[in-house]
């Protein structure tokens, strides 16, 4: 597994440069923020957005528990036909890193949207949030970032 | 049923956006980030709304709560300025504004 302050710095040279990650870079930004930047198990933090996306939001089906909604931002991080894009957040002085996912059939609510997006911080690595866009693409691409890896 | 939906969520959050200033700033910075990407993906649905209200596609109801929507947007502008949130089209704004007082 990668050091974390290589995978900082390695996703910040990527980002400046507006370079694409190679295949293996990917699968190593992939098993790490799977395994790392999410929450190993639900925390209150998962629980809030839990809430908020799947209880208020119906954007998940209204019978999907903490865990299972958990579960399905580690499946969109770790999917290899995934995108992988890079926003530069001022305020944090930092990079934001979007895992960018299909919707599954048993993720589809209600209000669900084109593809599920999973953020997080790039240094250090914390996870923001998860939630279904409703505009996919489209929503990310007017991030005003660069995608690090294009969706397959 | 999911323009309903919508309208209820996105009436929620603006009415939101008035209040959770006071406590921006004491906010995690990693919160604040996430309220501004969910914010921005609101005004994406809350645009699709818009359309559906346009083309005439929303019940009378939905046109009404679509317009408050509308005010409750216009009033918050300044901040959304100064959280750096996504403001929605003032011609939208103007528009819904001009149809309900009419």
């Amino acid at each position: 597994m990668i050091d974390p302050d290589r995978l900082a710095a390695l996703i910040q040279h990527l980002a400046e440069g507006r370079r694409s990650a190679t295949e293996p870079e990917a699968v190593q930004f992939r098993a790490w923020f799977a395994e790392h930047g999410l929450p190993s198990d639900v925390n209150s933090r998962v629980r809030l957005k839990y809430e908020q996306h799947v209880l208020e939001g119906a954007e998940w089906p209204n019978d999907t528990t903490p865990k299972e909604y958990l579960e399905s931002l580690r499946a969109t991080v770790r999917d290899v036909r995934s995108g992988i894009y890079a926003t530069f957040e001022v305020e944090l002085d930092d990079w934001i890193i979007y895992f960018v996912g299909r919707v599954r059939r048993p993720w589809r609510g209600l209000r669900a949207g084109q593809r599920i997006v999973v953020l997080f911080r790039r240094d250090p690595q914390r996870w923001i949030t998860g939630f279904q866009a409703r505009d996919g693409h489209v929503y990310v691409e007017n991030q005003e970032g660069s995608w690090l890896f294009r969706p397959r | 049923m999911r323009e309903r939906l919508d309208i209820e969520i996105i009436k929620r959050e603006a009415q939101r956006v008035l209040t959770v200033e006071a406590a921006w700033a004491a906010s995690e910075p990693e919160d604040r980030v996430a309220f501004r990407a969910e914010w921005h993906n609101q005004m994406d649905i809350f645009r699709h709304l818009v359309v559906a209200y346009t083309d005439g596609r929303l019940p009378d109801q939905d046109m009404q709560d679509l317009r408050t929507i509308a005010a409750i947007l216009d009033s918050a502008t300044p901040t959304l300025k100064r959280l750096r949130l996504r403001q929605p089209d003032p011609q939208i704004l103007v528009r819904l504004r001009l149809a309900a007082a009419g």
